[in-house]
């Protein structure tokens, strides 16, 4: 049995809606913001040498592994709610 | 203040000092006045350009103003006030007919003018590509188009092959 998602996709498309609700000056106030943070990482690569961590498909099989195995490691109770509130 | 309105403010000076045509914003900062923000990295201005004594289209004289503003060039753009800026010449019947049916608005205190949902509507179509499908779903999606309006359109500029074909693929209707 998979957990049911609905409620994030229904609150995805709520954040969607009242993004687009917004006036179009704060749309691109938000494009802006979105443009200056790519920018300020882009300058601290090239000046500053940082790294930031970006996900790769061939490091995928060992991040699902890692993944399977933080999920074994939890106390599966968020899980099994889930799985409950889906049945419910 | 949001940056883009003192690049607009640019905008205007060229067009009333003559050194550009009419000019409307097109491209995703104009979609983002219809659906949710989209990322990007540039403006794409559509602009009429006075036609020089020898017949030609040319940018030269726009990017040399610029110049003397303070504006360099970057690659394809220039950059204004922050906004890397896509210079786009009228290329076509339907560029030229969405920049004369262009909207006058303001953008904060800004008068600007941008193109109509319809009109970006139908150039996403003829452009056609992967990210201009998936901008047009999404102005189904946020039911911002007048069907009818754009439909004339289509019609006018003989897109409907596209449209056939786009409604088929994304909008699961029922082509005659």
């Amino acid at each position: 049995m998979y957990p049911d998602i609905s409620h994030i996709f229904a609150a995805k498309a709520q954040r969607r809606r009242m993004l687009a609700a917004l006036s179009w000056e704060e749309k691109v106030a938000i494009i802006e913001r979105m443009r200056s943070v790519t920018k300020d990482m882009w300058t601290e690569m090239e000046v500053e040498h940082k790294v930031y961590p970006v996900w790769t498909p061939y490091d995928a099989h060992d991040a699902a592994v890692t993944l399977r195995d933080a999920l074994e490691e939890d106390d599966a109770t968020s899980v099994t709610s889930i799985t409950t509130d889906t049945s419910a | 203040m949001v940056r883009l309105e003192k690049t607009l403010a640019i905008f205007n000076q060229l067009e009333r000092e003559g050194v550009i045509g009419h000019y409307a914003i097109g491209g995703a900062v104009a979609a983002t006045r219809y659906i949710e923000p989209i990322q990007t990295y540039d403006l794409d201005i559509f602009v009429m350009l006075p036609v020089a004594p020898s017949g030609l289209i040319s940018l030269t004289a726009v990017y040399a103003r610029l110049k003397q503003m303070g504006y360099s060039a970057e690659g394809e753009s220039v950059v204004i006030e922050g906004w890397p800026v896509q210079f786009l010449p009228v290329f076509n019947p339907l560029t030229d007919e969405a920049l004369t049916q262009a909207l006058e608005v303001k953008f904060g205190s800004m008068p600007t003018r941008v193109l109509s949902a319809e009109y970006l509507a139908a150039i996403m179509l003829d452009t056609g590509r992967p990210k201009d499908y998936m901008r047009l779903v999404q102005f189904f999606e946020s039911d911002v188009l007048d069907r009818t309006v754009l439909e004339s359109i289509i019609v006018r500029h003989n897109l409907m092959e596209k449209w056939q074909r786009f409604q088929m693929r994304f909008l699961n209707d029922e082509v005659g």
